[in-house]
């Protein structure tokens, strides 16, 4: 508490003394300072002016009492007279009763008078300012009533001669008296007209000085004022605009040199600190701007900014780098000039719809590298970046080299491609007794001709419109054989998967006719229940005859000793693809292997591969379908999978003709 | 910042700061010097010391001229101007006034003119002199002056003049009627007169009268009175111890003469005759003999006087002793003077030695230092100073003021009361002697502080004049 009390001691004897340093003092204490001093000025002028009016007031007053005391002197001084002479008249007559009324009016008379006056004198004490009238007043007044007391008393006594010669000897002296008091009142009165008028006119100099000593002062006040704002306003404003100034233009180093201790120099120092303050938040901006910049310009992927209608207005190094373009080429739609010319149609599409709706881009383009002149495929991602009332303030993209994922695709999609190849080559093996017998009827048949043929053309003379038409026969029949050889061959020659329209009838029942020849080696009959009218799907059609052969196959293998009937239905689902069910009457699947026999190397059989239902479903699967199995029980087993139409399918197809692309250019 | 120009503009900024600075203080200055001024004017500037004087003696041209001369030199020595106050006609007026100005402690007037009699009454308010006045200079007046204007060791007042009661005589009349001396006793007196008035009056002078004398009920009755009783052996109304000296033989004798010249050689309005009225009968002629002051010698040798070659004065008649009241005043300082040191200056001028023997050729005004009256140069102006001085030397009586202190307008007043009631017969000498007797011893017993309250009253406006009975 002690040291608390003495520090605020301390703390007020500085405040004290910094208070009393005039450069200490705020601004608002100089400007109440100088308005009090200017509001001071006015009203000590305005006083001194007033006083003097006064004064000159007062004088005139002053003038006007003493003139009416004088008068009221001059009256007691013929009341004297009077006395006098009514005072002789009356000891002349000896008329004592009517000299005692006289006298009794003669006092009543001089002693109003004498009370006037001594209260006119009372009422202006600065005019008889030694006392001397009012003394002399009274000193009159206890005189005459003095004379006329004796007076009555001799008349009563009968002394006339008495009286009369008082009339003539003491009167005379008390007359001059009062008429000495007359002369003084008069002088005084001129004394103190004339002092009087000189106060005035004393005053009214002064007033002539003053006033205008007092307007000027006011003025060079007023005038000190507006200087001192000036310059401890306007200079300091005008430092810390010029301050402001270079803080705008992004000085921070500016810096605002006020002295003192008032508001502007608070001000300019705060205006220091938030300057140095700007300065290291902008440095520190600036830091993590470039850090983030660093960033940017080196993560392993291209990112970007545009603008709300779509033209770039930011790329990073890798971009640069990778394509070789400068950012002003790069800014605006220059891009463009990057993207593989294949895919800039689809890829603009896609941006413009993005750019239209809002909604996140997300595609695949290829895009040239400057280093190789290789075309790299990149996924595409940009969202935009809304302010508050949902407005596009920016777009932000990333272009992810996607290459080698691609390439990934590409040769598992290829893997799968020669397994399936594989596995139509090793199914066509397997069809090869059927098959070779296919072949053996026309190429024996055309034998059989040739033979005939040659038996035509020994006779003598050779039949030769019998040879000629037996030849045309071995031509239809070598006709047939090389259609079977074509039929197969397209399952035999191993080719790149593509996506066309293909009619799933057609191709059903193009695989019966290659199937039929085995079913009937092995006693079954193979129908058909097709839905008509259905719409082509976008698929691979090679592949789709092979998951039609190797379900078939499987399925006439399961009644090959029994024999049996191969039921395949096609329809198109309510809920939009198409379905092909191939039915058996074999011995059908067991209730839990309903889902293993999809898997790869699982087989039922002695001689089977276990490849090809696994291929199967993945052909169906690339194709956006689905495989699945129902184990019939004792009526055999049925397959089922579809394949999906529409635009779904169509999405798919032109991607994989891209790949094929792609493939011819690998 | 700190740029060059910028350092140039601040220095030239600094010189007109420091200009405009130097022009408000500079007009800050002028103002207040101003204002200063107008204070200074505004109050009148110190003015000239001005001193009043109310002096006891009454107003006449003559005295005035007098006075104001001698004023004027004073102004002239000093540069100290006195204004000059009258006071009323009688002293017990003049005292009632006195007492009024100082109990009320008026600071006007300064200076007062101080009756002999005076200063044990107003002593408590007046200066002590000792320390404005050389010893030497007091020294040089008589020693009874001084210690009558000494009341506890105070010098209350300084004296100017000597005054005394003298018998005036007409010297032709007396020559006229057969008589070579001024009367002896009150005896002669009477004689002479009855017969200088029957014979003037026979010559057709009908408003002559043998006697005047101050009869009106004031203390100048006391003065006549006590002469007359001093002069008959019947005391000084108190003796040396404080006891009352009135009820005796030789006393009451000297009341039954006085009335007995009242409508005989004096006129029957004596009784309210006052020294100008006994003064103005002298000096018009109409009277053989006046009881006056030796001052008024002077004014009955003026050029106006009817008599002035005609008559000469002489002391009191006397039957025991010679008996003349001792008159005269002085001047005192009022204690509520705001300049107590210049009005003890007007008093040492105004009965300094220089001024008395200035007086002393223009008036019969006896001056009260001893050594003035050998002055050979001042005899021929004043001829009767050996009489005024053998009377001083031995034949003055003082009238009871020491003896009686405040309370002496009292007793003053119950001694010219009884007598003028002797003189106007309204009671015998014999009865009014027991009654005044009895009267002052009652007086003289009350304590002091109630004194002379009728004076004061009768001094209050609106007075109204009693109409005589």
């Amino acid at each position: 508490m002690e040291t608390n009390s003495t520090q605020a001691h301390h703390a007020t004897r500085i405040g004290l003394r910094s208070l009393l340093r005039p450069g200490a003092l705020s601004i608002r204490f100089h400007l109440i300072a100088c308005f009090i001093l200017i509001v001071l000025l006015m009203i000590a002028a305005d006083g001194v002016a007033l006083w003097q009016y006064w004064q000159i007031e007062a004088a005139a007053q002053r003038v006007g009492q003493i003139d009416q005391i004088s008068f009221a002197v001059v009256r007691i001084h013929l009341d004297v007279y009077s006395f006098r002479d009514r005072m002789a008249a009356l000891a002349g007559s000896q008329d004592s009763r009517e000299f005692f009324t006289e006298a009794a009016t003669i006092q009543r008379s001089f002693l109003d008078r004498v009370d006037h006056t001594e209260q006119m004198l009372r009422a202006a004490p600065d005019i008889d300012q030694d006392a001397h009238i009012s003394y002399a007043l009274e000193s009159l007044r206890v005189t005459l009533l003095s004379q006329l007391d004796t007076e009555v008393q001799l008349a009563t006594a009968g002394e006339w001669s008495a009286v009369q010669l008082r009339a003539a000897i003491e009167i005379p002296a008390l007359i001059e008296f009062s008429s000495a008091l007359v002369e003084r009142v008069d002088q005084q009165a001129l004394e103190k007209q004339h002092a009087a008028s000189d106060d005035a006119q004393k005053a009214r100099q002064r007033l002539f000085i003053i006033v205008p000593i007092a307007a000027s002062l006011t003025l060079l006040a007023a005038a000190a004022l507006g200087w001192y704002v000036t310059r401890t306003v306007s200079g300091p404003l005008s430092a810390l605009t010029a301050s402001a100034e270079a803080l705008a233009r992004g000085d921070f180093h500016h810096r605002v040199q006020l002295s003192g201790n008032n508001e502007l120099a608070v001000l300019g120092n705060a205006f220091n600190y938030a300057a140095m303050q700007l300065q290291s938040l902008y440095e520190d901006l600036r830091q993590s701007e470039r850090e983030l910049l660093d960033v940017i310009e080196t993560i392993p992927t291209f990112a970007w900014t545009a603008l709300p209608d779509g033209s770039v207005d930011f790329v990073n190094r890798q971009w640069r780098e990778y394509t070789g373009f400068s950012r002003e080429k790069t800014s605006g739609s220059g891009w463009q000039e990057a993207v593989h010319a294949l895919d800039l149609e689809r890829h603009m599409e896609k941006w413009h719809a993005s750019l239209a709706t809002g909604t996140l881009l997300e595609t695949e383009a290829r895009f040239r590298r400057a280093a190789d002149a290789q075309y790299r495929w990149f996924l595409v991602r940009a969202v935009p970046l809304l302010d508050k009332d949902g407005q596009i303030v920016k777009w932000f993209g990333t272009l992810t080299d996607i290459e080698d994922r691609k390439r990934a695709e590409h040769e598992r999609e290829q893997l799968r491609t020669d397994l399936a190849h594989v596995n139509r080559v090793s199914t066509m093996g397997e069809l090869v007794a059927s098959i070779s017998h296919e072949l053996k009827q026309p190429i024996t048949a055309a034998i059989v001709r040739a033979n005939t043929v040659l038996q035509w053309l020994s006779r003598d003379p050779p039949n030769l419109s019998r040879a000629n038409q037996t030849a045309s026969e071995i031509i239809e029949d070598g006709t047939r054989a090389s259609e079977i050889i074509d039929r197969l061959r397209s399952l035999y020659k191993k080719s790149a998967p593509k996506r066309e329209p293909v009619a799933v009838n057609d191709v059903i029942d193009e695989m019966v006719g290659i199937l039929r020849p085995e079913a009937t080696r092995h006693a079954v009959s193979i129908r058909a229940d097709l839905a008509g009218n259905l719409p082509n799907v976008i698929a691979d059609r090679v592949q789709i005859q092979q998951v039609l052969m190797n379900l078939m196959l499987n399925g006439i293998e399961a009644m090959q000793d029994t024999g049996g009937v191969l039921m395949l239905k096609s329809k198109l689902r309510e809920d939009g693809p198409i379905q092909i069910s191939l039915n058996d009457t074999g011995p059908g699947l067991s209730q839990g292997k309903t889902d293993q026999i999809f898997d790869a190397f699982f087989t039922t059989k002695p001689q089977g591969s276990g490849m090809g239902l696994a291929i199967s479903k993945s052909i169906v699967e690339s194709h956006g379908g689905r495989i699945w199995a129902n184990g019939n029980g004792s009526r055999g087993a049925t397959f089922h999978f579809t394949l999906p139409v529409g635009v779904e399918a169509m999405k798919e197809p032109a991607r994989r003709r891209d790949m094929g692309d792609q493939e011819a250019i690998l | 910042m700190a740029c060059p120009c910028r350092t140039r503009e601040n220095r030239i900024f600094g010189s007109w700061i420091r200009c405009i600075r130097r022009l408000v203080y500079g007009g800050v200055c002028a103002l207040v010097f101003f204002l200063m001024q107008a204070c200074h004017k505004a109050s009148p500037p110190e003015p000239v010391t001005t001193l009043t004087l109310m002096d006891q003696t009454w107003v006449s041209r003559d005295y005035q001229r007098r006075l104001n001369g001698e004023l004027a030199q004073f102004t002239r020595q000093t540069g100290i101007r006195v204004e000059f106050l009258p006071g009323p006609e009688t002293t017990t007026e003049q005292l009632a006034t006195y007492r009024k100005l100082l109990e009320t402690r008026a600071k006007v007037p300064d200076v007062y003119g101080i009756d002999v009699i005076w200063p044990g009454i107003l002593a408590d308010n007046l200066l002590d002199l000792r320390g404005y006045i050389p010893e030497q200079e007091i020294q040089a007046h008589f020693p009874e002056l001084i210690e009558a204007n000494t009341v506890n060791g105070r010098l209350v007042a300084l004296p100017a003049n000597l005054n005394e009661g003298m018998l005036f005589y007409r010297v032709d009349l007396l020559r006229k009627y057969g008589y070579r001396a001024p009367p002896k006793t009150w005896e002669e007196l009477e004689a002479m007169a009855r017969r200088i008035q029957a014979g003037e009056r026979a010559s057709g002078n009908k408003d002559f009268w043998g006697f005047v004398w101050e009869g009106a009920p004031s203390e100048a009755l006391t003065c006549n009175a006590l002469e007359w009783q001093a002069s008959e052996g019947g005391g000084t109304i108190l003796d040396e111890t404080g006891k009352v000296r009135v009820n005796n033989p030789h006393c009451i004798r000297a009341w039954e003469r006085a009335a007995r010249w009242v409508g005989s050689i004096s006129p029957p309005g004596v009784v309210v005759y006052k020294e100008w009225d006994a003064g103005n009968m002298w000096q018009a002629g109409n009277a053989a003999f006046l009881r006056s002051w030796a001052s008024e010698y002077i004014a009955d040798r003026g050029p106006t006087c009817l008599i002035r070659d005609r008559f000469d004065i002489a002391p009191l008649p006397a039957t025991a002793r010679m008996a003349a009241t001792i008159g005269g005043s002085g001047f005192g300082v009022s204690r509520y003077s705001l300049h107590p040191r210049e009005a003890a200056m007007l008093v040492r001028y105004l009965s300094g030695r220089e001024e008395q023997v200035t007086r002393c050729r223009n008036t019969t005004d006896a001056p009260t230092i001893s050594q003035l009256y050998n002055d050979p140069e001042l005899m021929p102006t004043n001829p009767q100073f050996p009489r005024v001085l053998e009377v001083f030397r031995k034949g003055v009586v003082l009238r009871p003021s020491r003896g009686a202190g405040k309370m002496y307008p009292e007793v003053s007043r119950a001694y010219w009361e009884t007598v003028h009631a002797v003189l106007t017969r309204e009671k015998s000498a014999t009865q009014a002697a027991g009654e005044l007797q009895e009267k002052l011893e009652r007086i003289l017993k009350t304590p002091t502080g109630q004194t002379d309250s009728e004076s004061i009253k009768r001094l209050q406006k609106g007075r109204v004049i009693e109409r005589p009975r």
